[in-house]
């Protein structure tokens, strides 16, 4: 497919501090792409540079196919969805809607229609004759949604439009935002620092760190072959451990814990390196006996329902969280009791840019 | 916090709150006395007045000095109010919205006629408009008085311009609105409360104003103060009472529209 935005190096600084550091960055027509970091990564910093609200201090910025960098924001037929919805308090819900048809000069019957349309995408026609400031949260997010497509912009950028309302509310609207934008195809540039939303809702996932990209990838691959700690420790619950390289693909975890096959471990022999293994994907058996395992002792058991979460701790000190379906037949876990830990080398995720992108 | 805010602190007590009322008695005396006289009848001010009539008020609406001297009070305020709202409106969206050099300097520079003592600008003024003679002319009186009610303007649209919510206009220019776009739909339609309470204020100000006036103004463009103080001087008219309570009700009238529009937003 068309690629819808390209940016070559886009750099900002304010004064001493870097805000965004050289980026690059393709986004595909249709494309749903998340921007995933704490605060202060540069994830608005991003966003506001496509936008043309702020002038990047180096790099290109292209829309479909066109250097952009110098064209105003008015110029660059994009939509916007803020956190605090930015709706005209002047004016109705259906004026606020007709506002970017308004400014294009559209046909009075056309701009009636396409508004209703679009306030009837966000199931909201009822309301178009309200002031924004009588509607909840919830609503004027879904009003502020309709207003920035109304106009079929080529791209759509939302800086954390959930991020003021409650759980429930921001649940309903991830799937609403994800259903009109695999209805409508439109190309998405969404931001967040809720892991989930970036998870459930995006095609890939941008995530940001430090005003770098740390790491591009669709969410599965996200979650499972995280390139770096960062990335490893910001999305789920993760084992970061280091472990001695023996060979081609082979480490030694403790002493009697080998394991050989390790995908992506590109280390020399020697090396000692850090990896992630994922809570769900240990085993775990009372007693030493077995062959080829760590042992540890359990530290803790939090009982969770279908799940329950261990916290193990090796002979050398290192401690794992383990995540195990809860079985009625279970023994029971306990604090104190010795345990064998063992997982699969296909489930050793070398990090720091270990994994093959 | 510091501390906490005990009950007694918030609630004033009955000694602060005769004061405060005291206060308001001494500022709002001359008003009260002024009122009944202006019903009163007769050659001298009396008060209590002895009868009741409406006879000043007929004598001011039917002498034409006086009534030419409010037309040109009217003209003058409402002149100078609009041009002060253009040029502090533009001032205050330069200050708020930009960032440019000096404009720390540019700030004071236009608030600068509030600081100086009024009788400074009006010396100045009357020089100025010597040299340009343009004494005794409207046009003159008008840009005189403009002098004055910029800082107000400008000081109440920047306080109304940082209540304006950035995003919003960021918001229209990404829908692809132009710079002028996004004034005249969304900044200035946000900003209507502020615009006319600084309208008003400033017409206050230029319909009050008298010591620059009477330097500026000449036979021909006496406004209403000017002529009530040149009253003073001459004749002790009883007059002055009805003009007085009808000023009064003025001023009483715009700040009551002006708290109006402040609830408003
Ligand atoms: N106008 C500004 N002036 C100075 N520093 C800024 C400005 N805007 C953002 N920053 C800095 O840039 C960094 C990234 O900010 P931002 O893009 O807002 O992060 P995020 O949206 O991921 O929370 C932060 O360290 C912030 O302090
Ligand atoms: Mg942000």
């Amino acid at each position: 497919m068309a690629e819808m935005v390209r940016l070559d190096g886009i750099t900002k600084a304010y004064g001493e501090t870097v805000a965004l550091h050289p980026t690059d960055l393709s986004i595909r027509e249709g494309e749903f792409v998340t921007l995933l970091g704490p605060s202060g990564s540069g994830k608005t910093t991003l966003l506001n540079l496509i936008a043309g609200s702020t002038a990047p201090s180096a790099g290109e910025i292209w829309l479909k196919g066109r250097d952009v960098t110098q064209v105003p924001a008015n110029r660059r037929e994009l939509g916007m969805v803020f956190q605090n919805y930015a709706l005209f308090p002047h004016m109705t819900v259906a004026q606020n809607v007709a506002f970017p048809l308004t400014l294009r000069r559209r046909p009075r019957a056309e701009i009636r229609r396409e508004v209703m349309r679009a306030l009837e995408l966000v199931h909201l026609p009822h309301v178009a004759k309200r002031k924004p400031r009588e509607l909840s949260g919830g609503q004027q997010q879904r009003i502020a949604i309709a207003r920035s497509l109304v106009y079929n912009p080529s791209l759509i950028l939302m800086d954390e439009p959930l991020g003021a309302l409650d759980r429930k509310l921001r649940e309903a609207l991830q799937f609403e935002i994800k259903k009109l934008h695999e209805e409508l195809r439109m190309t998405v540039l969404y931001v967040t620092h809720d892991q989930e939303e970036a998870l459930t809702m995006s095609n890939r996932i941008c995530l940001m760190n430090e005003g770098r990209m740390e790491q591009v990838a669709p969410p599965q691959e996200m979650y499972f072959r995280p390139a770096t700690e960062f990335a490893a420790g910001f999305l789920g619950v993760s084992n970061i451990i280091r472990v001695a390289v023996e060979g081609r693909g082979a480490i030694r975890v403790g002493e009697r814990f080998a394991l050989s096959g390790v995908p992506g471990l590109t280390a020399a022999p020697g090396e000692v390196v850090p990896v992630m293994i994922r809570p769900e994907a240990i085993r775990l058996a009372a007693g030493s006996a077995a062959e080829n395992v760590l042992e540890a002792e359990v530290e803790d058991v939090v009982f969770l329902g279908g799940v329950t979460n261990l916290v193990v701790r090796t002979g050398q000190g290192e401690r794992f969280t383990v995540r195990q379906l809860t079985r009625r037949s279970d023994a029971g876990w306990q604090g104190g009791m010795p345990v064998s830990l063992s997982f699969d080398a296909s489930d050793v995720v070398p990090l720091n840019g270990a994994a093959p992108q | 916090m510091a501390r906490q805010t005990t009950i007694e602190e918030r609630v004033p007590s009955a000694a602060t709150r005769l004061i405060a009322w005291l206060g308001y008695a001494f500022l709002l005396m001359p008003s009260l006395v002024v009122l009944p006289m202006s019903f009163g009848t007769g050659t001298e001010f009396d008060f209590p007045p002895k009868s009741f009539s409406l006879d000043l008020y007929r004598e001011y609406f039917s002498e034409p000095s006086w009534v030419a001297s409010t037309l040109t009070s009217l003209q003058v305020a409402a002149a100078s109010a609009a041009l002060s709202l253009l040029i502090g409106g533009l001032a205050a969206y330069g200050i708020v919205r930009y960032q440019f050099r000096g404009k720390k300097l540019l700030t004071i520079f236009l608030l600068s006629p509030m600081l100086v003592p009024t009788i400074v600008v009006a010396l100045a003024l009357y020089l100025y408009l010597g040299i340009a003679r343009a004494t005794g002319t409207t046009w003159g009186l008008i840009l005189c008085h403009a002098v004055v009610c910029v800082p107000y303007v400008i000081v109440t649209m920047m306080a109304g311009l940082r209540q304006v919510d950035r995003n919003l206009e960021i918001a229209a220019t990404i829908m692809g609105a132009s710079w002028f776009g996004v004034l005249t739909r969304v900044t200035i339609p946000l900003l209507r409360p502020t615009i006319l309470a600084s309208g008003l204020f400033a017409f206050l100000i230029s319909f009050d104003e008298v010591v620059i006036s009477f330097f500026v103004s000449g036979v021909r463009t006496q406004t209403l103060p000017v002529k009530m103080y040149s009253t003073i001087h001459w004749e002790i008219s009883p007059v002055l009472a009805a003009v007085s309570s009808l000023l009064t009700i003025l001023s009483l009238g715009i700040c009551i529209l002006v708290a109006a529009l402040q609830k408003e937003r």
